[in-house]
């Protein structure tokens, strides 16, 4: 266009926080040690919805029973809340926070 | 015969065992953790956990979400679990079901008679033993189901 006035405000530069659209932070599940859980059922409960070796699976059960608990799966949020819903389909007590 | 109560008999296939008396049992426990899961009783707090611990609003968020979906799936695998107790063969996802639904049903009773990590052989002057006996069966059954999930 031409010979027509300006009418478009001027917008000054706003500093924005790059993650205002998006939460990139991440997220994890922990699942905590109880009395009730066997410690077989929780190895194959790992190895079973997280696809995790028999050594790794067995590990973090072995860390839930003598630390209280473990990181079992990190990710974003959407991940992690999908990850607790199927380990309470199972069971296991397992809880979300951010890291 | 092997004489274990479950076993696997082939890729989709278990040969189940067990007393009539240890079904009907089984049938009786069955239908109490179902009137938990809908009842939300004090003792169904393990079969329905709090996701968001360190915030409310996260967690009514989470829980809104998932609380009848995961009723839901309790009350399947239960029904699957009493649709098959009779039966002398299940197929390995009847198996998944028995899994979860023994596990439902120790956490319910566990929590109920407050099970702990140093719990000793049943008592049979504790007004609870005959809990604490079922419990002790439940357990036995799930780890034979585990087993022989995995063979």
């Amino acid at each position: 266009m031409t010979g027509s006035l300006q009418t478009t405000p001027v917008i000054e530069k706003i500093d924005l926080p790059s993650n205002i659209f998006e939460d990139n932070s991440l997220w994890k599940v922990i699942v905590w040690n109880d009395p009730i859980n066997l410690m077989t059922y929780v190895t194959w409960v790992l190895q079973r919805l997280f696809g995790y070796s028999q050594g790794k699976a067995h590990a973090l059960m072995m860390e839930v029973h003598t630390q209280g608990k473990a990181v079992v799966a990190s990710g974003e949020r959407e991940k992690v809340e999908l990850d607790a819903y199927r380990l309470h389909e199972y069971g296991l007590w397992a809880t979300i926070e951010q890291d | 015969m092997s004489g274990k109560e479950i076993e696997r008999i082939g890729l989709d296939k278990f040969r189940i065992d067990l007393p009539p008396q240890v079904r009907q049992l089984l049938i009786d426990m069955k239908e109490l953790a179902l009137a938990h899961v809908e009842e939300n009783s004090p003792a169904s707090r393990r079969i329905f956990p709090v996701a968001y611990q360190n915030s409310p609003e996260m967690e009514m968020d989470f829980s809104q979400l998932t609380r009848e979906p995961l009723a839901r799936h309790h009350r399947e695998t239960l029904a699957i679990f009493g649709s098959t107790l009779s039966n002398s063969e299940i197929t390995e996802d009847e198996a998944l079901a028995w899994m979860n639904a023994l596990n439902d049903m120790r956490l319910i009773l566990g929590t109920a008679l407050d099970i702990d990590e140093e719990r000793a052989a049943p008592d049979e002057n504790d007004p609870n033993y005959e809990g604490f006996v079922v419990y002790d069966l439940l357990t036995y059954l799930q780890g034979a189901l585990i087993e022989e999930i995995q063979h």
